[in-house]
Parts: structure tokens; sequence; C-alpha cells
């Protein structure tokens, strides 16, 4: 089975050489999204060994992940984990996802909240259970942690699944087209690493509200 | 259906500029007040309805941007294996 890590970056450079060097011995193959970073994301990125693709402009991290599945696809992979590059999420936790694709699941969601969202600071959290709510009222599928960077999809899910939303509500996204293609979808625990460096990237509560729009607007555009 | 639209509304706009009698009609039609008040809100609606057509239109182009940017990206890639090669 052919394991690809897929990991959008936008100004990662410096954690992103870690990333890498902690996800090699579990994946295959790892693709680098380099979303229009200012910085030496992508040269970092080919030193570590990833296949790395640039966007010349900022586009998002639905652009970014789209662009990875399309690259995923070329490449022949059987599954394609994504991961952040902010380094929150431990590279040893992969074989997790594959494991539950193993056991035939479609997509895996790597969920926080299953290990109770350890490290979350609190208005994180009611931000998560909302994206949740929105997740399922506009879509109709509940997940525990809809807005998680840490998912798998094997191939059948790779070549159904059509990303069309260009930003963070493209979390979301990934669920509802997961349900739209009755694929099966399965969770498992993940712990979280927060770090001040990954806290710093997280998004702000008006970033929510405009995502929360973008998916109303793709809901109502289907 | 777009010129349709437009050669409608200006038609109807041009109609009550020069007989603005023909909006007190309208407005007692539809049980408002004055022929002006007409007027506002069928503007208001007329305004919020391509506020929106535009929200979406941005939209449709943003999605054009990020395929042309995925195609550069993608396009790049092959040029540097054909390197290698």
């Amino acid at each position: 089975m052919k394991i690809f890590a897929l990991i959008p970056a936008f100004n990662e450079e410096t954690t992103i050489a870690d990333v890498l060097t902690h996800t090699r011995p579990f994946v295959d193959g790892m693709i680098v999204v380099d979303d229009g970073s200012t910085d030496r994301t992508s040269e970092i990125a080919r030193a570590q060994g990833a296949v790395c693709l640039r966007h010349v402009i900022n586009r998002g991290l639905g652009a970014a992940l789209g662009t990875g599945f399309e690259t995923a696809k070329r490449l022949g992979a059987d599954v394609v984990v994504t991961l952040d590059a902010d380094g929150q999420h431990d590279p040893e936790e992969i074989q997790k996802f594959v494991e539950a694709v193993g056991k035939g699941a479609d997509v895996v969601i790597g969920s926080r909240m299953l290990t109770g969202f350890v490290g979350m600071p609190i208005h994180r959290r009611i931000a998560q259970v909302l994206g949740n709510l929105v997740t399922f009222l506009l879509f109709g599928a509940w997940v525990t942690d809809s807005q998680s960077g840490y998912r798998a999809f094997n191939q059948f899910a790779l070549s159904k699944i059509q990303v069309k939303t260009n930003r963070m509500e493209v979390s979301s996204e990934l669920i509802a087209e997961a349900k739209r293609n009755a694929l099966t979808l399965v969770e498992v625990p993940i712990r979280a690493i927060y770090t001040d460096y990954s806290l710093s990237k997280g998004q702000s509560f008006f970033v929510g509200i405009k995502t929360l729009f973008k998916l109303v607007v793709r809901r109502l555009s289907r | 259906m777009w010129l349709f639209f437009w050669i409608l509304f200006w038609l109807t706009a041009g109609v009550v500029a020069l007989l603005p009698q023909t909006a007190d009609t309208v407005a007692r039609l539809v049980g408002v007040g004055r022929g002006a008040d007409v007027v506002t809100y069928a503007s208001l609606i007329a305004i919020f309805y391509l506020i929106f057509r535009l929200y979406v239109k941005i939209e449709q182009v943003e999605g054009e941007i990020t395929r042309l940017v995925r195609k550069l990206a993608m396009d790049e890639m092959g040029e540097q294996k054909n390197d290698k090669d």
C-alpha cells in the first residue's frame, strides 16, 4: 500500500523540517503544498525530500489540499494522510489512520475531542463544537471534530471527493463530500500538541464567521 | 436572460421617472402608501439581490484563480521531474 503524507504549508519554515523528519519513517512519500509562502518553506521541504508544489499566490487551505489530492492521484497513492505543518500532529499516529483505512474506512478524521481536547483553550473548544454543529446542520454529517486537519483518504475517496472551497471551510466540506458520496467515515482519537507557535497559527473568531458564511453559500450552490 | 432583466429594469426606471404617477398606481396595487416608497423598496430588493449575485460571482472567480494556480504548480512539478530524468 502506497501511503503519502500531504502537508499544506504557508510560511512554516520554522517547523516544516521537523515535521517532515518525523513523518518520513511512517510514509512512502511526502507531498508539501507551499501555499504562496514568502519564506523558505519550499526550499526546506525539497531539501527534506518531499515532493513540493508551490502556489504562486496564497489560495488558502482548501486550494492547497485540492492541489495535494491531484498530485497524490498522479503519484498513484493508495492512502493520503493530511497533517498540519505547524507540528501540532504527531506523525506516529499516522499508523492509526492507515489501520482504519485497512479495516475498510474511506475517510478517517482524527478527532481531538475523543481525547478530550487536551491542552486546548476553552474558547477554542467552544468554536470547535460550533463548527461541528454547523457541519451537522448544513450537511447532515455528525463528527466530533469537524475542523481537524489530521485526516486520511483512500484512493476511492480521492476519486469521489471534489474540493470546491478555497479556505478554511474545506474541513467541513470534506466531511460533507464524504456524506454526499456515501463514503465510510471513521474517527480515530488523536492527541494534538499545542505549542505557543501552533496556537498563534490558529484562526480568529472573524475568520470563523466568514467560514460559516461561505459554507452557507456552498450549501446553497449545490 | 440577463439582457432581458436589464432591459426590463431600465424600462421600468424610465417609465417611473417620466410618469411618476405610475408608481402611485403600483403602490395602491401592493398596498404601500406612496409611489415613492414603492420605488425605494424595489430598489432595496434589487440592490440586495445584486450584492448576492456579485458575491457568488466573486466565489466563481476565486475558484478559477485557484484552478490556474494549481495548474501552474503542477506544471512546475512536472518540469522538475523531467529535469531529473
